[in-house]
């Protein structure tokens, strides 16, 4: 069975080993491509060198995320956009043949690993959410 | 039952040689007199090298703050070490030729390798590991006795990959069974062969046994986990299409928390793009 809604337990990124993305040991990081204009940050963005990016509490632009790109940040916290927020949005998405196609591929991606295991979860997680997105087919996501 | 792996590779025929870019640039090294400016004069020599190069430092792989414009500023930048790895890892692609498509789709086969290799790279630098351009090597070539078993006994190979589909199980099995060794046995003696360092051989035999590997552990379980991912988000395939069993052990070897993997799955879907671009440009058939 796949789970939709997962949540990750996720730490600081660490932008090429370089301490970039977010000053926060909250919950709640998301990847850059999830991320849109429009959405609020949870904590700061830092980039290398502890050189802050935009502050806890701003309204992202579409300018903060290009920004965000060329500075090494992938991922971002922000209101309301826990993993298993994205994979809940993306879910809702689909189609009852689209979920049950994505869990079919889940199942047969999975099929010589031990799914109860804390790591493989973590990483089904992961890719649910991108066959989710692929399965939706440019309906979900900015 | 078919031979040894030793068998295969010792047969001349159809082995691929070591990428002679790599020999001269070896050479150079071990030359105490030799400065940054001669390491650049031999990659200057290959000029699709060069070009690579240039393409691959200046991607997202480093995302240097300014345009690296030059190979001699490319070597002062990633290290001379550092950049005769990037050279054998972009050359090797255009040493297998002739692969049968039927047996393996060449460019889904090299972005399995690619993905694996930054994904190794980025566990590396999550690891605060040095030289971590030599994790990005062994990355790139963990898979590399599965294309000397496709090149030289292609009947086998297909009969490997007909079992592993009929059974729904690993292809690792079916070339046990099929071959009487596998592709990681095929691909750390191929290695040796061509003299690569033992912590890149013993990193190709153990990716999927990182438990056995006992001089470099860490090299072999970071090439381990990092084909997991590559595999998992579904990168290319260098011919099975579920990913490897998960070596719990290797994970925790590791010392990185679960929440990383989130950051480590983005980083590689940011740099696998870019990489790819600089590497495959210009390669038939891959």
């Amino acid at each position: 069975m796949t789970c939709w809604g997962r949540a990750l337990v996720r730490r600081p990124l660490r932008g090429r080993g370089d301490g970039s993305g977010t000053k926060s040991d909250e919950m709640g990081l998301i990847g850059l491509t999830e991320v849109h204009a429009g959405m609020i940050l949870r904590a700061d963005v830092v980039a290398q060198g502890d050189r802050l990016l935009l502050g806890a509490g701003a309204e992202l632009s579409e300018g903060h995320l290009r920004i965000f790109s060329m500075w090494g940040v992938t991922a971002v916290d922000v209101e309301g956009g826990s993993a298993a927020d994205v994979t809940a949005k993306a879910a809702a998405e689909l189609s009852p043949a689209e979920r049950a196609a994505v869990e079919a591929r889940m199942d047969a991606l999975w099929r010589h690993n031990d799914r109860r295991d804390p790591i493989v979860a973590a990483l089904v997680g992961l890719t649910t959410l991108r066959a989710a997105r692929r399965a939706a087919g440019g309906r979900y996501g900015p | 039952m078919v031979r040894s792996a030793q068998a295969l590779v010792n047969d001349a025929t159809a082995t691929p040689s070591l990428p002679r870019i790599y020999q001269r640039l070896t050479a150079a090294l071990d030359n105490p007199r030799a400065s940054t400016g001669h390491i650049a004069d031999v990659i200057g020599d290959d000029s699709g090298l060069s070009a690579r190069l240039l393409r691959l430092v200046n991607s997202a792989f480093y995302s240097f703050p300014t345009k690296v414009e030059s190979i001699a500023h490319a070597v002062l930048l990633v290290g001379t070490e550092q950049i005769r790895d990037l050279a054998l890892a972009t050359s090797v692609i255009r040493t297998f030729k002739g692969i049968s498509a039927d047996l393996v789709d060449m460019e889904s086969f090299w972005l399995h390798s690619i993905a694996t290799g930054v994904t190794a790279r980025i566990l590396a630098t999550h690891r605060r590991e040095a030289n971590t351009e030599r994790f990005f090597v062994a990355g790139m070539l963990h898979d590399v006795g599965r294309l000397l078993m496709y090149a030289k006994l292609p009947g086998e190979a297909a009969e490997a990959l007909r079992q592993a589909r009929q059974h729904g199980g690993p292809l690792l099995a079916a070339e046990r069974e099929v071959f009487g060794f596998d592709h990681s046995a095929a691909g750390a003696l191929l290695l040796d062969a061509w003299g690569l360092p033992p912590g890149l051989v013993e990193a190709v035999r153990c990716h999927h046994a990182p438990q056995e590997a006992r001089r470099h552990p860490v090299d072999a379980a970071v090439v381990h986990v990092a084909d997991v991912i590559a595999t998992a988000l579904e990168l290319g395939s260098s011919g099975d299409d579920a990913v490897p069993r998960l070596c719990g052990p290797a994970w925790e070897r590791l010392g990185l928390p679960a929440s990383a993997l989130d950051a480590i799955a983005e980083q590689t879907e940011l740099q696998v793009g870019d990489v790819r671009g600089s590497i495959l440009a210009g390669v038939s058939g891959a």
